[in-house]
């Protein structure tokens, strides 16, 4: 049976955004020849700027890769964007050819032998006799299986010496590009406010541009990102000169963070690694331990980065019947990813609920999770989802950012009136206190129309911009409320 | 964060900012605001402004406390006595709005006029934006909306929208359902042969949906009916694709319709797919 990924899946394997960006331009049937695939792997040569193609070849099964080009990206771009083009059935079947032969017989006799010495088949050590053996890990080598044990510093298992000097090696190696990244990108932050925000480079792109290139080569992906959003704040309005201080600070707290994370409590540095750009495997998330409740699925946002749409699908647990005081509830984020031409399909569409697994990403204020095994099939909700006042949403929040200050977004449910404020500045209010809506909420009318100056349960995002409504329930009479996107 | 610290984070954090907007190789970084100095300063001016930076912003960020509540809350919307629009009946609308068969707009205002429904709050702003362009449409939204479109309108004035809208011009007609063709059974028959014998082509889609879009509910119920048995001829296939669509769109809306009003005739007995709402042409020919 032929094994074939969805392009969501494809783009889930991605390191970090840029390669997964750089993948769907790689995805061009003109950029490969004697691409072929049979049921058990893809291959291809990638035409690439340099004299000699790159060989491709992927193991779908599993799925593992190899590419002979020389990104340390753990898969590289071209292995994604072969991938990609297999997704759209871009791929003919054919005859295997040779390099994909002698790299798959490798593969099994590999396995074989670590089937026999009942070795943890994770992080599978490349044999010395090889031939293109060689200690970087982007030339060759069982990449899905480094990403894993990178990300999760699990203990190499047992291996001869010889592989386990090299493994070594080779963490070191990745560990050291990390901390010279990020210490020259500290230097970078502290370069900026000694000549002054107001120096003209600052609001150059490539000033940017350049230091999130080279983030990018230090595996720092999310820090990358982040610096491009700094990027954009620039001259955004008169008192730009707070945000980006606001921005640099905050930057500067997680790269100290992660040049410290072996003294941090484990969950911190958990959620500092995954702040600056390390992934973690789905496999690995899928194998915690999941927690099963009701889920109602509260709130949908789309952004495009690059040349991707990335969907965050906020996920909340019913409260169980009968609890008096409600707890702090538990929200899980579901991030899917979309390209042009493969648009995203919502697996979970606002305004449902089901009973599912829950499996979250390390972190010490864990948001972002995966859907594991499905319990029941998905049911329209017909109530709202509780409310918490404004001032009990805010301090919600607040404990979230205590313990993971760079986080960017915060979920909140909250029952207040939209009320304005005059110039056009709006605020959720109650008793407790007022929330600022985000400048420039275009969905306002229908918000205000659907409040009819009453109070609403709303969903949404908290940044430090201000609350990003996402989600409102109108009432429909007989105790029945319908979710609203906004 | 509350009372004094806030202030001492205010007067610290701007002392920051001139700093940082002048560089701190030029501007000297001044001692900490009392509350704010228990951090070991860094040699490096820019590292210690940076490192005083995040403090503030973290302790300001998760320690935001809510704002005073406004003075002025938002008055509360007009009281509105009829029950508000089924799900169903709304996302219909919204259906409509978005650009699918426009052409029953008129005829789903008027149903709901008749059902003595509430237009759907979420589409108020979609509807009266579009009324800006459309004074037949405007006249309509704005008697069903009634006092909450100027509500709406003085709330928000983002919207763009009068309050009170100024008079129509001399000539312009409420919008309303299509008007249906003098014998609704005879049109069915017609489009039914057009698109047998082939001349139903692409072309002429718009004069044959306006027919479809005016028919009785019986006599579109029999031409659903009657479509489902022939098969299109390759030059009708569209047309017969999209005249289907059009008809069972409004089939659904009647039922919707019917289903919303239990005061109205044979709501609980209605068979499928007949609709019986009250008839929106008002003259059954």
């Amino acid at each position: 049976m032929t094994v074939r990924p969805t392009t969501e899946q494809v783009l889930l394997m991605a390191p970090d955004r840029q390669a997964a960006a750089a993948a769907v331009g790689v995805a061009e049937p003109g950029n490969w020849s004697a691409a072929g695939c049979d049921d058990q792997a893809v291959w291809g040569q990638y035409v690439a700027s340099s004299a000699e193609p790159y060989e491709v070849s992927i193991e779908l099964t599993v799925p593992a890769f190899r590419c002979t080009c020389p990104s340390r990206k753990l898969p590289c771009k071209h292995c994604l964007g072969l991938l990609l083009l297999h997704a759209q059935q871009g791929v003919q079947p054919a005859r295997r050819l040779p390099f994909v032969d002698a790299w798959l017989q490798r593969r099994a006799v590999r396995e074989a032998a670590l089937r026999d010495a009942l070795a943890d088949p994770v992080e599978a050590p490349e044999p010395a006799a090889a031939p293109e053996a060689a200690p970087d890990v982007g030339v060759d080598g069982d990449q899905s299986a480094v990403v894993g044990a990178a990300a999760l510093g699990a203990t190499a298992p047992s291996g001869s010496p010889g592989d386990e000097a090299q493994r070594e090696k080779r963490r070191t190696e990745r560990a050291e590009r990390m901390r010279a990244g990020l210490v020259e990108f500290d230097r970078w932050l502290a370069d900026r406010v000694r000549v002054g925000l107001a120096a003209a480079e600052l609001a150059q792109p490539d000033t940017w541009d350049r230091v999130a290139a080279r983030l990018v080569d230090a595996q720092c992906g999310g820090l990358a990102n982040r610096v491009k959003r700094v990027a954009a704040r620039v001259g955004q309005h008169q008192q730009w000169h707070h945000d980006v201080l606001e921005e640099l600070a905050v930057l500067h707290l997680l790269v100290n963070g992660a040049l410290r994370t072996a003294s941090l409590p484990a969950d911190l540095a958990d959620g500092v690694h995954a702040a600056t750009g390390l992934t973690t495997l789905q496999a690995d998330v899928l194998a915690g331990v999941p927690t099963t409740a009701r889920w109602q699925v509260l709130g949908e946002s789309r952004v495009r980065e690059d040349r991707i749409t990335v969907q965050r699908t906020w996920l909340r647990a019913i409260d169980p019947a009968g609890a008096t005081e409600p707890p702090a509830p538990t929200w899980a984020l579901v991030l899917s990813f979309g390209t042009f031409g493969n648009e995203l399909q919502s697996d979970h569409v606002v305004g449902t609920e089901f009973d599912a697994d829950i499996h979250w990403y390390p972190g010490a204020a864990p948001l972002r999770a995966l859907v594991g095994r499905l319990h029941s099939l998905s049911a329209v909700s017909t109530a709202a989802p509780t409310g918490f006042s404004v001032e009990r949403a805010m301090g919600l929040a607040g404990w979230a950012l205590a313990v993971e200050p760079w986080l960017e977004r915060v979920p909140l449910c909250i029952c207040a009136v939209p009320t304005p404020l005059g110039d056009g500045r709006w605020v959720l209010a109650d008793g407790t206190g007022a929330l600022p809506v985000v400048p420039g909420f275009w969905r306002l009318a229908e918000l205000v129309s659907i409040s009819g100056g009453r109070p609403v349960t709303v969903m949404g995002e908290w940044s430090a911009d201000g609350f990003q409504p996402l989600t409102v329930w109108a009432d429909e009479g007989h105790g029945i409320s319908t979710a609203v996107a906004l | 964060m509350t009372g004094d610290l806030a202030t001492s984070a205010a007067t610290e954090w701007s002392a920051l900012v001139t700093t940082a907007v002048l560089g701190a190789e030029r501007h000297p970084l001044p001692a900490a605001v009392e509350g704010w100095d228990r951090w070991p300063g860094d040699a490096d001016p820019a590292v210690a402004l940076l490192d005083r930076a995040a403090a503030v912003v973290v302790a300001r960020r998760a320690g935001a406390m809510a704002a005073a509540p406004p003075t002025r809350p938002l008055p509360e919307a007009p009281p509105d006595s009829r029950p508000p629009c089924t799900t169903a009946c709304a996302q219909r609308l919204a259906r409509i709005v978005g650009g699918e068969h426009e052409i029953v707009l008129g005829e789903w205002l008027h149903l709901c006029d008749q059902a003595g429904l509430q237009l759907p709050a979420p589409l108020l702003p979609a509807l009266l934006l579009r009324g800006r362009r459309r004074p037949d449409l405007d006249l309509v939204v704005r008697r069903l909306a009634g006092s909450r479109a100027t509500w709406l309108a003085q709330v928000v004035p983002e919207l763009g929208v009068k309050p009170v809208p100024a008079p129509p011009a001399k000539g312009v007609v409420p919008l309303g359902p299509v008007p249906p063709p003098p014998h609704s059974g005879a049109a069915a028959a017609l489009v039914l042969t057009q698109l047998r014998d082939g001349r139903a082509t692409w072309a002429a889609l718009p004069q044959l949906q306006q027919l479809v879009a005016g028919l009785t509910p019986d006599a579109l119920a029999s031409f659903l009916a009657s479509l489902g048995q022939q098969a299109a001829t390759a030059l009708t296939a569209r047309t017969s694709a999209a005249l289907t669509d059009l008809a069972e769109f409004r089939a659904e809306m009647l039922r919707e319709f019917a289903a919303a009003s239990p005061g109205a005739p044979n709501a609980a007995t209605l068979p499928t797919p007949a609709p019986a709402p009250p008839d929106p042409t008002g003259d059954p020919s």
